[in-house]
């Protein structure tokens, strides 16, 4: 069974490229950069295609089969098991989805969307960390920058200036942080006049 | 399911002009004061959304009929059970093709000497519909006359400068920006084929309106409000700063001049976005997307798989 990976994130799909090579039934091919998603399906016929979800040409696979009466492309979809909708979910939570050729058999594919699931589970979690991390250290900065401004602008001490920032979140009902950005934007603003 | 009410609202929209209702209801607190508390996420593609609201990643979208259309039948894969809850905007399509203005499509190809490659947003779209009318009333068969190609509207002008296409329909700021940087000119529009056809609307899972059926009426006030902002000229430079900001600031990163044309209230020519609050959206206004949908076999009959269920405008 021939299966292509599409995946911008070079160490998440080279550590699925190794799982799957490790399997003699498979014939693993990644996506070349710079190639279009619909090329390299026309170029390797694979059985299976798995993709990032985030890559925006994955819309051209929904063409592939609206189009196949006009074009010699064989008809692929999108994997879906009526009967284990979980696993959908699954894949949704974690990044990925499998395109398949309709004739090839779902117990065939699932295996190895499984495999993926699993994978780009693992990433997602470490990725997620190290965003929450810059988050919270961007949001801090922004905090800290909008204090230092009102306590400038105001002539308010730290504590005044955190409770200005606080009441106005409290009543927008939004974040300090981003209560905080709003303040510097409208600084940038007034000051490039 | 308690916890499902007390969920907040993941809408899910596109960098496009017309996303501005839902927008202009978070950025100017709108949600907030009907009691709804939203959440929108940016999506790359419109199969990232259909996808996402599919399989519950997502409680609502931003779209188009079409697309809602088959993604509530599980033409894509699972059937979900959808309703129109809002209609959000009117027009703002703009079929633009490769450099010099030509007479007719047919001088402009042959110009070209090569098929014309010609890009749509998805192919369940109100653009590829529109394609089709436009290479219609030109005499063009799509299955002979173009080679029709899909990518999201984000990446469409810089398709067009790289010459992977010929030209597009696309929705609003795009077709303007192509124009803008001296890529092509505008051949048709929403306007000459199909004037003021509903273009997005807010489309909601039942599962979510299921929850608590009393906050139908608080988003449908919501947005609508948002719209009569949306309309109004006089916000027209606060929308286009919210829509140009970037995406990590609260925004969706569209090019400015573009953005700023496709509200303009004055542009003589050129197509615009008309957001103006009318009456409810009844089927009358989906008829022709539903007989060219069933004309493609996208569709066995016109029976629309999903219910009309704005709230009526608060009096």
């Amino acid at each position: 069974m021939k299966v292509l990976l599409a995946d911008e994130n070079r160490r998440r799909v080279q550590a699925l490229f190794e799982v799957l090579h490790a399997d003699p039934a498979l014939t693993v091919f990644r996506l070349e950069s710079g190639m279009a998603l619909i090329e390299a399906v026309s170029l390797h016929a694979p059985d299976v295609v798995l993709v990032d979800i985030a890559r925006p040409d994955r819309d051209a696979l929904d063409s592939v089969r609206a189009l196949a009466s006009t074009s010699q492309a064989s008809p692929i979809a999108l994997l879906v098991d009526e009967d284990d909708p979980e696993l959908m979910e699954a894949a949704f939570e974690a990044g990925v989805c499998s395109y398949n050729v309709l004739t090839t058999p779902l117990t065939d594919a699932k295996p190895l969307l499984r495999a993926a699931i699993a994978l780009y589970a693992r990433f997602r979690r470490t990725e997620e960390e190290l965003r929450r991390a810059q988050q919270l250290l961007a949001d801090r900065m922004a905090l800290d920058r909008a204090k230092r401004l009102l306590m400038q602008t105001d002539r308010l001490d730290e504590a005044q200036a955190h409770r200005l920032l606080q009441r106005r979140a409290m009543r927008e009902q939004r974040r300090l942080p981003d209560i905080a950005r709003d303040i510097l934007r409208a600084h940038d603003k007034d000051t490039a006049r | 399911m308690s916890d499902d009410a007390a969920r907040s609202l993941r809408i899910g929209l596109l960098q496009l002009a017309d996303s501005a209702p839902v927008m202009v209801a978070r950025a100017f607190g709108l949600f907030a004061r009907h009691g709804i508390a939203a959440e929108i996420a940016v999506e790359p593609s419109w199969a990232n959304l259909a996808d996402k609201l599919t399989w519950g990643m997502l409680d609502a979208a931003v779209m188009f009929a079409p697309l809602a259309i088959i993604t509530a039948t599980g033409a894509r894969g699972r059937a979900v059970p959808l309703h129109l809850a809002q209609p959000l905007s009117r027009g703002g399509n703009m079929i633009v093709l490769r450099g010099e203005r030509s007479a007719s499509f047919a001088a402009w190809a042959r110009g070209l000497g090569r098929l014309p490659r010609i890009a749509v947003v998805h192919i369940h779209s109100t653009h590829h519909l529109i394609l089709r009318r436009f290479l219609a009333t030109q005499g063009v068969e799509p299955e002979n006359g173009i080679e029709l190609l899909v990518m999201p509207p984000v990446n469409i002008v810089e398709a067009l400068e790289a010459g992977e296409i010929d030209g597009f329909c696309a929705g609003a700021p795009w077709g303007a920006e192509a124009i803008g940087r001296s890529l092509g000119f505008e051949i048709a529009g929403s306007r000459h084929l199909v004037p003021g056809h509903l273009e997005k609307s807010l489309f909601v899972a039942a599962s979510w309106l299921d929850a608590d059926p009393s906050r139908l009426a608080r988003l449908g006030h919501a947005l609508r409000e948002a719209r009569a902002l949306c309309a109004d000229p006089a916000n027209h430079n606060d929308i286009a700063a919210l829509l140009t900001a970037p995406i990590a600031e609260g925004g969706l990163g569209l090019p400015l001049g573009a953005t700023a044309s496709a509200f303009a209230a004055d542009l003589q020519s050129g197509e615009r976005l008309d957001f103006r609050p009318v009456e409810p959206v009844t089927v009358q206004d989906l008829a022709w997307q539903l007989s060219d949908m069933r004309r493609l076999g996208w569709m066995a009959d016109d029976a629309l798989p999903f219910a009309l269920i704005e709230p009526a405008p608060l009096p």
